[in-house]
């Protein structure tokens, strides 16, 4: 590689980073702004049915928000965002496979 | 040196491995899907326990949403902040890169001292303690687990701040930041998960 081609590299390597930093900024703020709507909703007299999947759907946004761009998935190989998901949906599948096996009965007593 | 040299990116050589990506950062992925294994098992318990003993406690007499809004706000902007770590270490920018790591450990400390404060308060006033009731149990070890891995995140950039004013330190070290930062990222969103499922979720 030349000096040139390399010096030009540099130069567009800096101008994309340039470009992430506008976006952190807006991911971060759109963070926020999910935050405060989390708080507030939880105050809502609305049907908890509705709140609850509104947190479900609101969280879950978060948590792509991050590992998308924070994490630069979105600009890493898809191996990395491959070997994450398995992990991740590893314990999604092993939380709601023990939610469902200790199921309650309708008196409050646990039921094993 | 050329400046053929002394442009390239340093990072490159490292990408040169049979999956095309860097082996730490390779590593840590491999042990952010592990954690959340982990956390999924906490997680998991203190939900099924507040399941099948519900009347035990009630969680909104105790909790404090604004101090937890509070911190979750001061995660999330310390994630933030690493970000800007992170890409100003790739664009060999030290003095933004350490003073990004620097307000991103003040965001880590500062949440570590509203875990404290909430921890102290739960303890004293509200007499929620470990032993107290199968609540406090899960919920102390759940997010005092959390906790550790936030303290471990701050000693570990703290160390990364040190070590970038020594002589030692070159951009081939970006790598072990920005390895550094997928942790903390991790801490976030495992936060954003207890945020909602321990706290938010009893409000309803």
């Amino acid at each position: 590689m030349s000096s040139e081609e390399s010096h030009h590299g540099f130069h567009f390597h800096i101008l994309e980073e340039h470009k992430k930093y506008f976006t952190f900024f807006n991911v971060a703020m759109a963070l926020i702004l999910i935050t405060a709507v989390e708080i507030v909703i939880v105050y809502i007299p609305i049907h908890p049915v509705i709140v609850f999947s509104a947190l479900a759907v609101l969280s879950l946004a978060k948590f792509l928000a991050v590992i998308w761009w924070f994490m630069h998935l979105r600009w890493d190989r898809m191996l990395c965002t491959v070997l994450f998901m398995i992990g991740l949906l590893i314990a999604t599948g092993t939380v709601t496979a023990l939610l469902f096996l200790f199921e309650t009965d309708p008196n409050g007593a646990p039921v094993f | 040196m050329s400046d053929a040299a002394a442009h390239a990116d340093p990072l490159e050589e490292l990408k040169k491995t049979n999956t095309g990506v860097e082996h730490k950062k390779m590593a840590m992925w491999a042990f952010l899907a592990s954690d959340c294994m982990f956390f999924g098992t906490l997680i998991s318990t203190h939900l099924i326990y507040r399941k099948i003993y519900p009347t035990v406690v009630d969680p909104t007499d105790i909790f404090s949403i604004e101090l937890t809004g509070f911190s979750s706000f001061i995660l999330l902007m310390s994630s933030f902040l690493m970000a800007l770590t992170v890409s100003s270490a790739h664009k060999k920018n030290i003095k933004s890169m350490r003073w990004f790591l620097f307000g991103t450990i003040v965001f880590g400390l500062i949440f570590l001292g509203g875990q404290v404060y909430e921890f102290s308060h739960f303890v004293h006033h509200k007499e929620l303690t470990l032993s107290s009731s199968v609540f406090g149990s899960t919920f102390y070890v759940l997010t005092g687990t959390h906790g550790v891995h936030v303290a471990l995140g701050v000693l570990w950039l703290a160390s990364w701040l040190i070590f970038s004013f020594t002589k030692k330190f070159n951009w081939v070290h970006s790598l072990d930041i920005e390895t550094a930062g997928l942790y903390w990222h991790f801490v976030d969103i495992v936060w954003i998960v207890i945020f909602t499922a321990v706290y938010l979720v009893e409000y309803l």
